[in-house]
Protein backbone atom coordinates (compact mmCIF):
# COMPACT_ATOMS: atom_id res chain seq x y z
CA UNK A 1 0.00 0.00 0.00
CA UNK A 2 2.80 2.74 0.99
CA UNK A 3 5.75 1.52 -0.95
CA UNK A 4 6.91 3.87 -3.59
CA UNK A 5 6.24 2.35 -6.88
CA UNK A 6 9.25 -0.16 -8.08
CA UNK A 7 11.81 1.89 -10.08
CA UNK A 8 13.78 0.82 -12.48
CA UNK A 9 14.90 -3.07 -11.67
CA UNK A 10 17.52 -3.09 -9.30
CA UNK A 11 20.48 -5.27 -10.58
CA UNK A 12 20.35 -8.67 -9.02
CA UNK A 13 23.39 -10.18 -7.49
CA UNK A 14 24.22 -13.03 -9.10
CA UNK A 15 23.90 -14.80 -5.52
CA UNK A 16 21.19 -16.89 -4.72
CA UNK A 17 20.46 -14.90 -1.93
CA UNK A 18 18.59 -11.93 -3.69
CA UNK A 19 17.95 -9.85 -0.26
CA UNK A 20 14.04 -9.57 0.19
CA UNK A 21 14.06 -7.09 3.09
CA UNK A 22 17.19 -4.53 2.98
CA UNK A 23 17.76 -2.01 5.91
CA UNK A 24 20.06 0.70 4.19
CA UNK A 25 22.32 2.61 6.65
CA UNK A 26 18.79 3.09 9.15
CA UNK A 27 19.02 5.95 12.01
CA UNK A 28 16.74 7.08 14.05
CA UNK A 29 16.68 10.07 16.52
CA UNK A 30 14.03 10.37 19.11
CA UNK A 31 13.26 14.39 20.11
CA UNK A 32 13.37 13.82 24.09
CA UNK A 33 12.84 17.42 24.80
CA UNK A 34 13.20 20.62 22.59
CA UNK A 35 17.00 20.04 22.91
CA UNK A 36 17.39 16.88 23.84
CA UNK A 37 17.68 13.89 21.12
CA UNK A 38 18.09 9.86 21.77
CA UNK A 39 19.79 8.27 18.80
CA UNK A 40 18.28 4.77 18.98
CA UNK A 41 20.01 3.63 16.00
CA UNK A 42 22.79 4.47 14.26
CA UNK A 43 23.48 3.31 10.81
CA UNK A 44 22.21 -0.47 10.71
CA UNK A 45 22.39 -1.93 7.48
CA UNK A 46 21.58 -5.47 6.52
CA UNK A 47 19.77 -7.43 4.65
CA UNK A 48 17.66 -10.56 4.32
CA UNK A 49 16.72 -13.07 2.05
CA UNK A 50 13.18 -13.70 1.04
CA UNK A 51 11.88 -16.93 3.82
CA UNK A 52 14.95 -16.19 5.72
CA UNK A 53 14.03 -16.10 9.45
CA UNK A 54 16.52 -13.38 11.21
CA UNK A 55 16.95 -13.19 14.93
CA UNK A 56 17.94 -9.37 16.19
CA UNK A 57 19.54 -9.85 19.21
CA UNK A 58 20.66 -7.82 21.84
CA UNK A 59 20.13 -6.05 25.13
CA UNK A 60 17.39 -3.62 26.42
CA UNK A 61 16.97 -0.28 24.75
CA UNK A 62 19.36 -0.97 21.94
CA UNK A 63 16.67 -0.02 19.44
CA UNK A 64 15.30 -3.46 18.55
CA UNK A 65 11.60 -2.34 18.68
CA UNK A 66 12.32 0.88 16.66
CA UNK A 67 13.90 -1.58 13.70
CA UNK A 68 10.73 -3.02 13.78
CA UNK A 69 8.67 -0.21 13.81
CA UNK A 70 10.10 1.04 10.97
CA UNK A 71 10.17 -2.24 8.69
CA UNK A 72 6.77 -1.88 9.16
CA UNK A 73 6.49 1.77 8.26
CA UNK A 74 4.94 2.62 11.36
CA UNK A 75 8.02 5.21 11.54
CA UNK A 76 9.83 7.22 9.94
CA UNK A 77 13.50 6.79 9.72
CA UNK A 78 15.90 10.00 10.75
CA UNK A 79 18.18 8.81 7.81
CA UNK A 80 18.50 5.71 5.66
CA UNK A 81 15.55 3.48 4.59
CA UNK A 82 13.87 0.02 5.04
CA UNK A 83 13.29 -1.22 1.12
CA UNK A 84 11.08 -4.39 0.34
CA UNK A 85 11.57 -6.40 -2.60
CA UNK A 86 13.25 -3.66 -4.55
CA UNK A 87 10.96 -0.44 -3.18
CA UNK A 88 11.55 1.84 -0.23
CA UNK A 89 8.89 1.56 2.30
CA UNK A 90 7.33 5.09 2.86
CA UNK A 91 4.36 4.35 5.30
CA UNK A 92 2.72 1.09 6.55
CA UNK A 93 2.13 -1.60 3.52
CA UNK A 94 0.23 -4.56 3.11
CA UNK A 95 2.01 -7.23 3.76
CA UNK A 96 2.99 -7.22 7.47
CA UNK A 97 2.10 -9.25 9.96
CA UNK A 98 2.99 -8.14 14.11
CA UNK A 99 3.36 -10.56 17.18
CA UNK A 100 4.61 -8.49 20.25
CA UNK A 101 5.23 -9.57 23.43
CA UNK A 102 1.70 -9.02 25.07
CA UNK A 103 -0.49 -11.09 22.90
CA UNK A 104 -2.90 -8.28 22.50
CA UNK A 105 -5.89 -9.96 21.91
CA UNK A 106 -9.44 -8.62 22.25
CA UNK A 107 -10.94 -10.06 25.11
CA UNK A 108 -14.86 -9.81 24.35
CA UNK A 109 -13.82 -11.40 20.74
CA UNK A 110 -13.63 -15.28 20.63
CA UNK A 111 -10.39 -16.84 19.20
CA UNK A 112 -11.74 -17.28 16.08
CA UNK A 113 -12.71 -13.71 15.72
CA UNK A 114 -9.45 -12.53 17.09
CA UNK A 115 -7.68 -14.56 14.11
CA UNK A 116 -9.99 -12.78 11.77
CA UNK A 117 -9.47 -9.35 13.08
CA UNK A 118 -7.31 -8.36 10.09
CA UNK A 119 -8.87 -9.69 7.24
CA UNK A 120 -12.02 -7.90 9.34
CA UNK A 121 -9.76 -4.74 9.41
CA UNK A 122 -8.58 -5.36 5.30
CA UNK A 123 -12.01 -6.31 3.98
CA UNK A 124 -11.34 -9.69 2.66
CA UNK A 125 -13.73 -11.68 2.18
CA UNK A 126 -14.44 -13.43 5.33
CA UNK A 127 -15.75 -16.62 3.77
CA UNK A 128 -12.44 -17.44 1.75
CA UNK A 129 -10.21 -16.68 4.73
CA UNK A 130 -12.07 -18.41 7.77
CA UNK A 131 -11.06 -22.08 6.73
CA UNK A 132 -7.23 -20.59 6.78
CA UNK A 133 -7.67 -18.87 10.32
CA UNK A 134 -9.19 -22.77 11.62
CA UNK A 135 -6.39 -24.64 10.01
CA UNK A 136 -3.90 -22.13 11.41
CA UNK A 137 -5.09 -22.82 15.11
CA UNK A 138 -5.43 -26.43 14.29
CA UNK A 139 -1.45 -26.10 13.12
CA UNK A 140 -0.41 -24.56 16.31
CA UNK A 141 -3.11 -26.75 18.65
CA UNK A 142 -6.04 -24.98 19.16
CA UNK A 143 -8.27 -26.74 17.35
CA UNK A 144 -11.28 -26.89 19.33
CA UNK A 145 -11.02 -23.73 20.54
CA UNK A 146 -12.38 -21.27 18.01
CA UNK A 147 -15.26 -20.42 20.13
CA UNK A 148 -13.34 -19.86 23.24
CA UNK A 149 -12.43 -16.42 24.63
CA UNK A 150 -8.77 -15.21 25.47
CA UNK A 151 -9.73 -15.12 29.41
CA UNK A 152 -10.26 -18.98 28.86
CA UNK A 153 -6.82 -19.57 27.48
CA UNK A 154 -3.52 -20.31 29.56
CA UNK A 155 -0.44 -17.55 28.32
CA UNK A 156 0.78 -19.75 26.10
CA UNK A 157 -2.08 -20.55 24.02
CA UNK A 158 -3.13 -17.22 23.32
CA UNK A 159 0.32 -16.11 22.07
CA UNK A 160 0.05 -18.78 19.63
CA UNK A 161 -3.48 -16.98 18.85
CA UNK A 162 -1.91 -13.72 18.08
CA UNK A 163 1.05 -15.46 16.39
CA UNK A 164 -2.35 -17.22 13.62
CA UNK A 165 -3.87 -13.51 13.53
CA UNK A 166 -0.28 -12.22 12.48
CA UNK A 167 -0.38 -15.04 9.99
CA UNK A 168 -4.29 -15.03 8.65
CA UNK A 169 -3.96 -12.23 5.77
CA UNK A 170 -1.04 -14.07 4.44
CA UNK A 171 1.50 -11.47 4.83
CA UNK A 172 4.93 -11.95 3.27
CA UNK A 173 7.18 -10.40 6.34
CA UNK A 174 6.17 -11.35 9.75
CA UNK A 175 7.53 -9.11 12.31
CA UNK A 176 7.87 -10.31 16.07
CA UNK A 177 9.00 -8.29 19.04
CA UNK A 178 10.10 -10.39 22.21
CA UNK A 179 6.73 -12.43 21.37
CA UNK A 180 7.54 -15.24 23.69
CA UNK A 181 9.01 -12.71 26.64
CA UNK A 182 6.18 -13.40 28.77
CA UNK A 183 6.12 -17.14 28.80
CA UNK A 184 7.52 -19.88 30.92
CA UNK A 185 10.77 -21.49 29.61
CA UNK A 186 9.17 -24.96 28.76
CA UNK A 187 6.50 -23.21 26.42
CA UNK A 188 8.90 -20.72 24.98
CA UNK A 189 11.16 -23.24 23.06
CA UNK A 190 7.64 -25.24 22.04
CA UNK A 191 6.48 -22.14 21.15
CA UNK A 192 9.08 -21.45 19.29
CA UNK A 193 9.92 -24.58 17.91
CA UNK A 194 5.47 -24.57 16.54
CA UNK A 195 6.74 -21.01 14.79
CA UNK A 196 9.06 -22.92 12.90
CA UNK A 197 6.86 -25.78 11.79
CA UNK A 198 4.33 -23.02 11.07
CA UNK A 199 6.72 -20.74 8.81
CA UNK A 200 8.00 -23.95 7.00
CA UNK A 201 4.09 -24.82 6.16
CA UNK A 202 3.84 -21.22 5.10
CA UNK A 203 6.88 -19.94 3.93
CA UNK A 204 7.17 -16.45 5.48
CA UNK A 205 10.18 -13.89 5.71
CA UNK A 206 10.49 -13.41 9.68
CA UNK A 207 12.34 -11.16 11.68
CA UNK A 208 12.38 -11.74 15.62
CA UNK A 209 13.60 -9.58 18.03
CA UNK A 210 14.50 -11.00 21.35
CA UNK A 211 16.85 -10.94 24.09
CA UNK A 212 17.68 -14.80 24.41
CA UNK A 213 20.42 -15.41 22.43
CA UNK A 214 19.48 -19.36 22.65
CA UNK A 215 16.54 -17.87 21.72
CA UNK A 216 17.87 -16.36 18.53
CA UNK A 217 20.34 -19.23 17.89
CA UNK A 218 17.69 -21.92 18.27
CA UNK A 219 15.23 -19.88 15.30
CA UNK A 220 17.35 -18.11 12.85
CA UNK A 221 18.81 -18.78 9.81
CA UNK A 222 20.62 -15.30 10.32
CA UNK A 223 21.34 -13.91 13.29
CA UNK A 224 21.60 -9.55 13.84
CA UNK A 225 23.67 -8.76 17.36
CA UNK A 226 23.06 -5.19 17.99
CA UNK A 227 24.53 -3.35 20.59
CA UNK A 228 23.65 -1.22 23.31
CA UNK A 229 22.44 2.16 22.78
CA UNK A 230 22.70 4.14 20.22
CA UNK A 231 21.59 0.53 18.30
CA UNK A 232 24.66 -0.89 15.83
CA UNK A 233 25.21 -3.96 14.28
CA UNK A 234 28.29 -5.43 16.57
CA UNK A 235 27.79 -8.87 14.07
CA UNK A 236 26.01 -11.00 11.88
CA UNK A 237 26.03 -14.55 11.96
CA UNK A 238 24.93 -17.34 9.27
CA UNK A 239 23.55 -19.93 11.61
CA UNK A 240 24.14 -23.15 10.03
CA UNK A 241 22.75 -25.45 12.69
CA UNK A 242 21.14 -27.96 10.76
CA UNK A 243 17.54 -28.39 9.65
CA UNK A 244 14.83 -29.03 10.86
CA UNK A 245 15.22 -27.76 14.50
CA UNK A 246 14.05 -29.75 17.27
CA UNK A 247 14.98 -29.26 20.90
CA UNK A 248 17.31 -31.63 20.75
CA UNK A 249 19.56 -29.06 18.32
CA UNK A 250 20.38 -27.31 21.24
CA UNK A 251 22.93 -30.24 22.10
CA UNK A 252 25.01 -29.58 19.07
CA UNK A 253 28.14 -28.33 19.34
CA UNK A 254 27.30 -25.64 16.67
CA UNK A 255 24.64 -24.49 18.86
CA UNK A 256 27.61 -24.06 21.77
CA UNK A 257 29.74 -22.41 18.96
CA UNK A 258 27.26 -19.80 17.81
CA UNK A 259 25.61 -18.83 21.47
CA UNK A 260 29.63 -18.35 22.54
CA UNK A 261 30.40 -16.19 19.25
CA UNK A 262 27.48 -14.00 20.20
CA UNK A 263 27.97 -13.58 24.13
CA UNK A 264 31.45 -12.86 22.61
CA UNK A 265 30.54 -9.76 20.70
CA UNK A 266 28.53 -8.76 23.75
CA UNK A 267 31.29 -9.17 26.10
CA UNK A 268 33.57 -7.09 23.64
CA UNK A 269 30.95 -4.52 23.39
CA UNK A 270 30.86 -4.28 27.08
CA UNK A 271 27.52 -5.28 27.56
CA UNK A 272 28.67 -8.82 29.36
CA UNK A 273 31.71 -8.13 31.70
CA UNK B 1 2.78 -30.86 19.73
CA UNK B 2 3.37 -34.33 20.88
CA UNK B 3 4.71 -33.43 24.13
CA UNK B 4 2.70 -30.55 24.69
CA UNK B 5 1.10 -29.97 28.29
CA UNK B 6 -2.32 -31.79 28.18
CA UNK B 7 -4.16 -28.69 28.24
CA UNK B 8 -2.93 -27.14 25.32
CA UNK B 9 -4.56 -30.57 23.44
CA UNK B 10 -8.07 -31.15 24.91
CA UNK B 11 -11.53 -29.26 24.34
CA UNK B 12 -11.81 -26.11 26.23
CA UNK B 13 -10.74 -26.64 30.10
CA UNK B 14 -13.10 -28.68 32.17
CA UNK B 15 -13.43 -25.96 34.83
CA UNK B 16 -14.50 -23.22 32.30
CA UNK B 17 -17.23 -24.88 30.71
CA UNK B 18 -18.56 -25.60 34.43
CA UNK B 19 -18.40 -22.30 35.50
CA UNK B 20 -20.01 -20.76 32.78
CA UNK B 21 -22.83 -23.77 32.82
CA UNK B 22 -23.57 -22.91 36.91
CA UNK B 23 -23.84 -19.03 35.57
CA UNK B 24 -26.77 -20.38 33.04
CA UNK B 25 -28.75 -22.37 35.40
CA UNK B 26 -28.95 -19.69 37.86
CA UNK B 27 -30.94 -17.39 35.17
CA UNK B 28 -34.01 -19.47 36.19
CA UNK B 29 -36.04 -17.09 37.61
CA UNK B 30 -37.50 -19.59 40.73
CA UNK B 31 -34.41 -20.66 41.25
CA UNK B 32 -32.83 -17.36 40.90
CA UNK B 33 -34.97 -16.02 43.68
CA UNK B 34 -34.57 -19.36 45.88
CA UNK B 35 -30.65 -18.73 45.08
CA UNK B 36 -30.71 -15.37 46.10
CA UNK B 37 -32.38 -15.33 49.26
CA UNK B 38 -30.07 -18.29 50.28
CA UNK B 39 -27.08 -16.14 49.63
CA UNK B 40 -28.47 -12.31 51.35
CA UNK B 41 -29.76 -14.18 54.10
CA UNK B 42 -27.33 -12.64 56.44
CA UNK B 43 -27.93 -9.67 54.70
CA UNK B 44 -31.39 -9.25 54.85
CA UNK B 45 -31.26 -10.52 58.77
CA UNK B 46 -29.00 -7.46 59.47
CA UNK B 47 -31.23 -5.03 57.68
CA UNK B 48 -34.31 -6.61 59.35
CA UNK B 49 -32.64 -6.27 62.64
CA UNK B 50 -31.77 -2.59 61.78
CA UNK B 51 -35.36 -1.99 61.12
CA UNK B 52 -37.07 -3.06 64.06
CA UNK B 53 -34.38 -1.89 66.72
CA UNK B 54 -35.40 2.01 64.71
CA UNK B 55 -38.71 1.06 64.85
CA UNK B 56 -38.43 0.66 68.76
CA UNK B 57 -36.56 3.78 68.98
CA UNK B 58 -38.84 5.48 66.99
CA UNK B 59 -41.75 4.53 68.96
CA UNK B 60 -40.11 5.66 72.34
CA UNK B 61 -41.96 8.28 74.01
CA UNK B 62 -38.74 10.22 75.09
CA UNK B 63 -38.16 10.46 71.59
CA UNK B 64 -40.15 13.18 69.82
CA UNK B 65 -41.13 12.13 66.37
CA UNK B 66 -40.13 15.41 64.75
CA UNK B 67 -36.38 13.94 65.08
CA UNK B 68 -36.70 10.27 64.67
CA UNK B 69 -40.34 9.07 63.22
CA UNK B 70 -40.51 5.10 63.62
CA UNK B 71 -40.66 3.28 60.03
CA UNK B 72 -44.40 2.79 60.53
CA UNK B 73 -44.90 6.67 60.85
CA UNK B 74 -42.99 7.58 57.99
CA UNK B 75 -45.13 4.72 55.57
CA UNK B 76 -48.65 5.65 57.13
CA UNK B 77 -48.04 9.57 56.54
CA UNK B 78 -46.15 8.40 53.00
CA UNK B 79 -49.59 6.43 52.33
CA UNK B 80 -52.08 9.23 53.18
CA UNK B 81 -50.83 11.06 50.23
CA UNK B 82 -49.23 9.49 47.36
CA UNK B 83 -50.55 11.56 44.23
CA UNK B 84 -48.39 14.24 45.50
CA UNK B 85 -45.28 12.00 46.35
CA UNK B 86 -46.08 10.61 42.62
CA UNK B 87 -46.14 14.03 40.87
CA UNK B 88 -43.01 15.33 42.46
CA UNK B 89 -41.17 12.40 41.49
CA UNK B 90 -42.05 12.16 38.38
CA UNK B 91 -40.47 15.66 37.93
CA UNK B 92 -37.22 14.81 39.79
CA UNK B 93 -37.15 11.97 37.99
CA UNK B 94 -37.52 13.55 34.62
CA UNK B 95 -34.70 16.15 35.22
CA UNK B 96 -32.35 13.34 35.81
CA UNK B 97 -32.64 11.59 33.12
CA UNK B 98 -32.74 14.39 30.50
CA UNK B 99 -29.70 15.95 32.43
CA UNK B 100 -28.01 12.36 32.53
CA UNK B 101 -28.48 11.70 28.59
CA UNK B 102 -27.39 15.12 28.05
CA UNK B 103 -23.98 14.27 29.64
CA UNK B 104 -23.76 11.25 28.13
CA UNK B 105 -24.20 13.36 24.60
CA UNK B 106 -21.61 15.36 25.60
CA UNK B 107 -19.38 13.35 28.13
CA UNK B 108 -18.59 10.93 25.79
CA UNK B 109 -17.33 13.54 22.34
CA UNK B 110 -15.54 15.16 25.44
CA UNK B 111 -13.62 12.07 26.49
CA UNK B 112 -12.48 10.76 23.48
CA UNK B 113 -11.62 14.73 21.92
CA UNK B 114 -9.25 14.72 25.40
CA UNK B 115 -7.71 11.28 24.60
CA UNK B 116 -7.03 11.93 20.67
CA UNK B 117 -5.36 15.25 21.05
CA UNK B 118 -2.75 16.72 23.12
CA UNK B 119 -3.81 20.40 22.32
CA UNK B 120 -7.76 19.03 22.94
CA UNK B 121 -6.65 17.50 26.69
CA UNK B 122 -4.58 20.94 27.34
CA UNK B 123 -7.47 23.17 26.31
CA UNK B 124 -10.66 21.14 28.13
CA UNK B 125 -8.92 19.08 30.87
CA UNK B 126 -8.49 22.53 33.15
CA UNK B 127 -11.34 23.63 32.47
CA UNK B 128 -13.15 20.63 33.81
CA UNK B 129 -11.63 20.21 36.52
CA UNK B 130 -12.44 24.00 37.33
CA UNK B 131 -15.89 23.25 36.30
CA UNK B 132 -16.35 19.98 38.89
CA UNK B 133 -14.08 21.73 41.55
CA UNK B 134 -16.91 24.43 42.29
CA UNK B 135 -19.71 23.58 44.61
CA UNK B 136 -22.77 23.20 42.41
CA UNK B 137 -25.09 24.70 44.96
CA UNK B 138 -23.06 27.53 43.89
CA UNK B 139 -23.67 27.58 40.37
CA UNK B 140 -27.47 26.78 41.11
CA UNK B 141 -28.49 30.86 41.68
CA UNK B 142 -26.68 31.94 38.15
CA UNK B 143 -28.74 28.71 36.40
CA UNK B 144 -31.98 30.31 37.65
CA UNK B 145 -30.87 33.77 36.49
CA UNK B 146 -30.42 32.10 32.89
CA UNK B 147 -32.78 29.39 33.07
CA UNK B 148 -35.64 30.31 35.20
CA UNK B 149 -37.71 28.39 38.14
CA UNK B 150 -38.74 25.85 35.48
CA UNK B 151 -37.05 22.16 35.03
CA UNK B 152 -34.32 23.70 32.75
CA UNK B 153 -32.09 25.05 35.35
CA UNK B 154 -32.33 21.50 37.28
CA UNK B 155 -32.33 19.44 33.70
CA UNK B 156 -29.05 21.77 33.26
CA UNK B 157 -27.64 21.36 37.25
CA UNK B 158 -27.86 17.89 36.64
CA UNK B 159 -26.24 17.81 33.11
CA UNK B 160 -23.32 19.92 34.75
CA UNK B 161 -23.08 17.41 37.49
CA UNK B 162 -22.99 14.23 35.93
CA UNK B 163 -20.70 14.93 32.99
CA UNK B 164 -17.25 15.16 34.83
CA UNK B 165 -17.28 11.46 35.77
CA UNK B 166 -18.40 10.29 32.16
CA UNK B 167 -15.60 12.59 30.41
CA UNK B 168 -12.85 10.93 32.69
CA UNK B 169 -14.09 7.33 32.97
CA UNK B 170 -14.33 7.63 29.13
CA UNK B 171 -10.39 9.32 29.28
CA UNK B 172 -9.58 6.49 31.19
CA UNK B 173 -11.39 3.48 29.58
CA UNK B 174 -9.52 4.84 25.97
CA UNK B 175 -6.32 4.82 27.65
CA UNK B 176 -6.89 0.57 28.45
CA UNK B 177 -5.87 0.23 24.40
CA UNK B 178 -2.10 -0.10 24.71
CA UNK B 179 0.43 1.80 22.14
CA UNK B 180 0.96 -1.60 20.54
CA UNK B 181 -2.47 -2.62 19.42
CA UNK B 182 -2.41 0.65 18.11
CA UNK B 183 0.41 0.20 16.32
CA UNK B 184 -0.76 -3.81 14.78
CA UNK B 185 -3.64 -1.65 13.86
CA UNK B 186 -2.14 0.36 11.65
CA UNK B 187 0.24 -1.62 10.49
CA UNK B 188 -3.21 -3.42 9.18
CA UNK B 189 -3.85 -0.87 7.25
CA UNK B 190 -6.58 0.38 9.95
CA UNK B 191 -8.08 3.66 10.03
CA UNK B 192 -8.10 5.38 12.97
CA UNK B 193 -12.09 5.08 13.22
CA UNK B 194 -11.76 1.39 12.15
CA UNK B 195 -9.33 1.40 15.39
CA UNK B 196 -11.86 3.63 17.16
CA UNK B 197 -14.61 1.63 16.70
CA UNK B 198 -13.38 -1.99 16.68
CA UNK B 199 -11.08 -1.64 19.20
CA UNK B 200 -10.61 1.27 21.70
CA UNK B 201 -14.20 2.15 22.36
CA UNK B 202 -15.18 -1.42 22.81
CA UNK B 203 -12.58 -1.30 25.27
CA UNK B 204 -12.97 1.55 26.75
CA UNK B 205 -16.75 0.36 27.75
CA UNK B 206 -16.58 -1.34 31.17
CA UNK B 207 -15.21 1.82 32.17
CA UNK B 208 -17.66 4.40 30.63
CA UNK B 209 -20.75 1.88 31.99
CA UNK B 210 -19.05 2.62 35.40
CA UNK B 211 -18.63 6.71 34.36
CA UNK B 212 -22.40 6.22 34.06
CA UNK B 213 -23.45 4.88 37.40
CA UNK B 214 -21.72 7.51 39.26
CA UNK B 215 -23.30 9.95 36.96
CA UNK B 216 -26.75 9.04 37.16
CA UNK B 217 -26.63 8.94 41.40
CA UNK B 218 -24.82 12.75 40.69
CA UNK B 219 -27.54 13.88 38.30
CA UNK B 220 -29.98 12.78 41.26
CA UNK B 221 -27.65 15.59 43.53
CA UNK B 222 -27.76 18.32 41.36
CA UNK B 223 -31.60 18.18 40.27
CA UNK B 224 -32.44 18.26 43.88
CA UNK B 225 -29.51 20.73 44.74
CA UNK B 226 -31.60 23.00 42.08
CA UNK B 227 -34.82 21.87 43.16
CA UNK B 228 -33.97 23.38 46.75
CA UNK B 229 -32.15 26.57 45.38
CA UNK B 230 -35.84 27.82 43.59
CA UNK B 231 -38.91 25.79 42.49
CA UNK B 232 -42.45 25.11 42.38
CA UNK B 233 -42.14 21.40 41.97
CA UNK B 234 -39.91 18.17 42.28
CA UNK B 235 -38.97 16.21 45.48
CA UNK B 236 -36.42 19.10 46.41
CA UNK B 237 -38.86 21.71 46.27
CA UNK B 238 -41.54 19.41 48.27
CA UNK B 239 -38.69 18.15 51.15
CA UNK B 240 -38.54 22.01 51.81
CA UNK B 241 -41.87 22.77 52.06
CA UNK B 242 -42.14 19.30 54.28
CA UNK B 243 -39.13 21.13 56.60
CA UNK B 244 -40.73 24.09 56.69
CA UNK B 245 -44.11 22.58 58.04
CA UNK B 246 -42.01 20.30 60.66
CA UNK B 247 -43.59 17.20 58.83
CA UNK B 248 -40.62 15.02 59.74
CA UNK B 249 -42.57 11.73 58.77
CA UNK B 250 -42.56 13.17 55.13
CA UNK B 251 -39.17 14.36 55.19
CA UNK B 252 -37.57 10.80 56.08
CA UNK B 253 -40.09 9.61 53.43
CA UNK B 254 -38.88 11.88 50.77
CA UNK B 255 -35.20 11.16 51.46
CA UNK B 256 -36.03 7.38 51.53
CA UNK B 257 -37.95 8.12 48.46
CA UNK B 258 -34.56 9.79 46.55
CA UNK B 259 -32.63 7.30 47.65
CA UNK B 260 -34.88 4.10 46.32
CA UNK B 261 -34.52 6.35 43.14
CA UNK B 262 -31.56 6.85 42.82
CA UNK B 263 -30.55 2.55 43.50
CA UNK B 264 -33.14 2.26 40.86
CA UNK B 265 -31.38 4.36 38.44
CA UNK B 266 -28.46 2.91 39.29
CA UNK B 267 -28.93 -0.82 38.66
CA UNK B 268 -30.97 -0.18 35.07
CA UNK B 269 -27.90 1.18 34.23
CA UNK B 270 -26.46 -1.67 35.30
CA UNK B 271 -29.08 -3.90 33.43
CA UNK B 272 -28.21 -2.05 30.47
CA UNK B 273 -24.81 -3.09 30.73
CA UNK B 274 -25.07 -6.99 31.21
CA UNK B 275 -27.33 -6.84 28.20
CA UNK B 276 -24.80 -4.03 25.98
CA UNK B 277 -21.61 -5.67 26.66
CA UNK B 278 -20.06 -8.31 25.19
CA UNK B 279 -19.65 -11.24 27.96
CA UNK B 280 -15.50 -11.19 28.80
CA UNK B 281 -16.19 -7.33 29.40
CA UNK B 282 -19.01 -7.60 32.12
CA UNK B 283 -18.04 -7.91 36.04
CA UNK B 284 -14.70 -5.60 34.58
CA UNK B 285 -16.09 -3.53 36.89
CA UNK B 286 -16.45 -5.21 40.34
CA UNK B 287 -13.06 -7.07 39.80
CA UNK B 288 -9.67 -7.37 38.11
CA UNK B 289 -9.10 -10.57 36.11
CA UNK B 290 -5.39 -11.77 35.34
CA UNK B 291 -4.19 -11.71 32.03
CA UNK B 292 -6.39 -9.32 30.61
CA UNK B 293 -4.38 -7.88 28.16
CA UNK B 294 -6.70 -5.57 26.51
Amino acid sequence: MKLAPAGPAPARSASNRTPFVELKDLSMEYDLTADARLLALDRVACSIAESEFCAIVGPSGCGKSTLLMLTAGLYHPSAGQVVIDGRPVIGPWDGVGMVFQRDLLLEWRTVLENVLLPVEVKRLPRSEFEGRARSLLRLVGLAGFEGAYPEQLSIGMRQRVGICRALVHDPVLLLMDEPFASVDLLTREKLGLDLLRLTAEHPKTVLFVTHSVEEAVLLSDQVVVLGPRPGRILRRLENDLPKPRTLASRSDARFYRLVDEIRGAFQAAGVLS
Amino acid sequence: MRDAPKVLEGPPAPEAELRWNRVRRGRGLARGAGHWLRRNAAVLLVYGFLLIAWEIVGSLPSVPAFILPSPSEILHRVARDPGKLVFHSLVTLQEVVLGFLLAVLAGIPLGVLIVSSRFLERLLYPLLVALQAIPKVALAPILVIWFGFGPTSKVTLAFVTATFPIVINTVVGMAQTPPEMIHLMRSLGASGLQTFTKVRLIAAAPHVFGGFKIGITLAMVGAVVGEFIASNSGLGYFLLIANNAFDAPLLFGIVILLSLLSIALFYLIELLEMLVLPRPLRRRASGVRPGAGV
